[in-house]
C-alpha cells in the first residue's frame, strides 16, 4: 500500500503540488493524469525519492520512505521511463541484470531470471539478450525497460509516460500487454500519462490532477459517469464513455418511473392509463413493487371483458435484466428477444425501471447530439 | 653526406635519444592522465571548482613552454624532472576539459534512470558516466599525447635529453644532418603516438557509438 500524506512541492514561489493526499491499494494500477505542469511526474518521482517534497510524507506499507536507505528503496521499486531509460553502451542482458549484479545475486539465478523476464515481455531471449538497445525498435526497447523494472521483483512499479514516444499501433499493443501482464502479476503500479485513452485502457483508478491539486481520484467507471466537475468532464471528453460502452449500465439509461399498475386493476383502466401516459406497455407489480408481469396495449385491446383484472391477461414470462447489465448486452438481448421494452429489476424482483427501444435510441443519439462540446484532451 | 647514411651511421645514438624521448613522454602522459581524469571527474561533481580549475589550465596553455621551463629550473633544477613537470602541465587542459565535457554530455534521462533504478553515485560514475564519456576523454588524451612528443623536444634545452638533444646540438654546430636525425624520428614518433591513440580510442569506444556509423 502506497500512501501520500499532505504532499506539497514548491520551487521558490511556484507551487507544483499542493497538499495532496491519496492512497494506492496493493495490486492496483493507478494512473496519474493531467495536462503538462499539473505535477503528475513530480508526484511519481517523489515515490522513489528522485524529488523531495517540501512538506508531507509518503508511506509504503505504513513505513515512511524517508526512514529507508535511498538506494535500497529504489531497488525495491521498478522504474520505467520514456525512451532513453536504457543504457546505450550495455546489451539488453547487461541492462536487465545491472541491479541484480550490483546486489551480488547468484549468477545462475540472474541468468534464469533474465530469460524469464524476456519471455514475460514477449521477446525471444536467444535473439535479443545480446543486442544493444539501438539495435531494437522503440517498442522492443520499451519492453526491455519493463523487463528491467521487474528484475528485482519489486512490489511497486513506477512508469513515467513509458509509451508516449511510440507509434500508435505499438503503443496500443503495449498497453494491452501491460493490462494483461498486470492481471497476472498484480503489482502496485503508478503510471503517469497525459493520454486519457491510455488511462482508460489500463487503469484501475485514475487520479486526475490539475495545477497541483487532485481534481478527482476514482475508478475509471466513476470518473466517466460522474465527473466531479466540468474540468474533469472536459478532460475526459464528454462522449468518451462511448468508446467504452461496457461502462454504460441499465441503471444509467433506464426510465426510472415506468408506468405500472396492480394486478387487480381492470383492463379498461389499464388501457386508459396507457393512453393517458402515452405508453404501449404497462408494468404489473404487487404492493411491494415486485414485478409480476407486463401487459401490452395491443393485447389488452383484444380482451373482450373490459372488467377482467389485468393480472389474468398479463405476460408473466417476460425477460428482465439486472441494473448493472451494460448497454452492449442489453442491445443483444433486445435483438434476440425482439421485445420493445425490458423491465429492470433488482435481485429481489422489485421493479427499478424500464428500458424501451425508444429510451435506448435517446441514449444512443446523445453521443451525436453533444458532439460540439467535444474534445478537450 | 646523405641524411639516411648519416642516420644509419649514428643509429645507436638516435635510438638512445629516441628511447629517452619515449620514456619521458610516457611518464608525463601517465601522470597527466591520472591527474587530469581525476580533476576532470572532481570538477564535474563539485561545480564551484569547474571555472577556476579550467581557468588555471587555460592560463598555463597560454604561457610559452620555454618560459615555463625557465620558471621551473630554479625550483626543480635541470634534467628530466622539470621536463616531465612541464609536459604534465601542458597535457592537463585537454584531458581535464574532455573528461568534464564527456561526463557532462550524458543525457539527463539516462542518469535519472540510473539513479531511479537504485545505483549509487559511484556506481553511476563507474558503470554509466565513464564508459559513455570514454571516447571523448580518450580524444583529449590523444591530443595531449601528440603535443607531449613535441614538448619533450624542447625539454632538451634544460638537459632532459631526448630527440631534442640531437636537434639542439645540430643547430649549434650547424649540422643539418644532425638536426634532421632528431627531427625526423620526432615526427615519426608523434605520428605513431597519434595512431596508437586512435587505436586505443577505437577499443574503448562502446559498441553503441561504433555501430551507429
Amino acid at each position: 500500500m502506497l500512501e501520500f500524506q499532505n504532499i506539497s512541492k514548491q520551487y521558490d514561489e511556484h507551487v507544483v503540488v499542493s497538499n495532496i493526499s491519496f492512497t494506492v491499494e496493493e495490486g492496483e494500477l493507478v494512473v496519474l493524469i493531467g495536462p503538462s505542469g499539473c505535477g503528475k511526474t513530480t508526484l511519481l518521482k517523489m515515490i522513489n525519492r528522485l524529488i523531495k517534497p517540501t512538506t508531507g510524507d509518503i508511506l509504503i506499507n505504513g513505513q515512511s520512505i524517508y526512514t529507508q536507505n535511498e538506494v535500497d528503496l529504489r531497488r525495491n521499486i521498478g522504474y520505467v521511463i520514456q525512451q532513453t531509460g536504457l543504457f546505450p553502451h550495455m546489451t539488453v542482458r547487461q541492462n536487465i541484470e545491472i541491479i541484480p549484479k550490483l546486489q551480488k545475486t547468484d549468477k545462475k539465478k540472474i541468468a534464469e531470471k533474465s530469460i524469464q523476464l524476456m519471455e514475460m515481455v514477449g521477446l525471444d531471449p536467444d535473439q535479443f539478450l545480446d543486442r544493444y538497445p539501438f539495435q531494437l525498435s522503440g517498442g522492443q526497447q520499451q519492453r526491455i525497460g519493463v523487463a528491467r523494472a521487474f528484475a528485482c521483483d519489486p512490489d511497486i512499479i513506477l512508469m513515467d509516460e513509458p509509451f508516449s514516444a511510440l507509434d500508435p499501433l505499438t503503443r496500443s499493443q503495449l498497453q494491452d500487454e501491460l493490462a494483461d501482464l498486470q492481471s497476472k502479476v498484480q503489482k502496485t503500479i503508478v503510471f503517469v500519462t497525459h493520454d486519457m485513452n491510455e488511462a482508460i485502457k489500463i487503469a484501475d483508478k485514475i487520479c486526475l490532477l490539475h495545477e497541483g491539486n487532485i481534481v478527482q481520484y476514482d475508478t475509471v467507471e466513476e470518473l466517466m459517469k460522474n465527473p466531479a466537475n466540468d474540468y474533469v468532464a472536459g478532460f475526459i471528453g464528454r462522449n468518451r464513455i462511448w468508446s467504452s460502452p461496457e461502462f454504460i449500465r441499465a441503471q444509467d439509461i433506464m426510465i426510472t418511473d415506468p408506468i405500472s399498475s396492480y394486478a387487480q386493476a381492470t383492463t379498461i383502466r389499464c388501457i386508459e392509463k396507457m393512453r393517458m401516459s402515452q405508453v404501449d406497455s404497462l408494468m404489473i407489480v404487487d404492493r411491494q413493487n415486485k414485478l409480476l408481469g407486463v401487459v401490452f396495449a395491443k393485447e389488452l385491446q383484444t380482451v373482450k371483458d373490459t372488467h377482467k383484472p389485468v393480472g389474468e391477461v398479463m405476460q408473466t414470462h417476460c425477460p428482465t435484466i439486472p441494473p448493472d447489465m451494460n448497454i452492449v448486452e442489453i442491445l443483444e438481448l433486445m435483438n434476440e428477444g425482439n421485445s420493445s421494452s425490458i423491465p429492470v429489476v433488482d435481485n429481489e424482483g422489485r421493479l427499478l425501471g424500464l428500458i424501451t427501444k425508444s429510451s435506448l435510441l435517446t441514449t444512443l443519439s446523445q453521443q451525436y447530439s453533444n458532439n460540439e462540446t467535444e474534445e478537450t484532451q | 653526406m646523405n641524411i639516411f647514411a648519416y642516420m644509419a651511421q649514428h643509429y645507436q645514438d638516435i635510438l638512445f635519444r629516441g628511447l629517452q624521448h619515449i620514456q619521458i613522454t610516457l611518464f608525463a602522459i601517465a601522470i597527466a592522465l591520472l591527474v587530469g581524469v581525476s580533476v576532470g571527474i572532481l570538477i564535474s561533481y563539485v561545480k564551484p571548482f569547474k571555472r577556476p580549475v579550467l581557468g588555471f589550465a587555460n592560463l598555463i596553455q597560454a604561457i610559452p613552454s620555454i618560459a615555463i621551463l625557465g620558471f621551473l629550473v630554479p625550483f626543480l633544477g635541470i634534467g628530466e624532472k622539470p621536463a616531465i613537470f612541464m609536459v604534465v602541465l601542458y597535457s592537463l587542459l585537454p584531458i581535464i576539459k574532455n573528461t568534464a565535457t564527456g561526463l557532462a554530455s550524458i543525457s539527463s534521462e539516462t542518469l535519472e534512470a540510473a539513479k531511479g533504478i537504485g545505483m549509487t553515485r559511484f556506481q553511476i560514475l563507474l558503470k554509466v558516466r565513464l564508459p559513455l564519456a570514454l571516447p571523448v576523454i580518450m580524444a583529449g588524451i590523444r591530443i595531449s599525447a601528440v603535443t607531449s612528443v613535441g614538448l619533450v623536444t624542447i625539454a632538451a634545452f634544460i638537459g632532459a635529453g631526448g630527440l631534442g638533444y640531437l636537434i639542439y646540438a645540430g643547430i649549434r654546430t650547424v649540422n643539418t644532418n644532425l638536426i634532421l636525425s632528431g627531427a625526423i624520428p620526432a615526427c615519426i614518433l608523434a605520428l605513431a603516438v597519434d595512431w596508437l591513440g586512435g587505436f586505443i580510442e577505437k577499443i574503448v569506444t562502446p559498441k553503441c557509438f561504433k555501430l551507429d556509423k
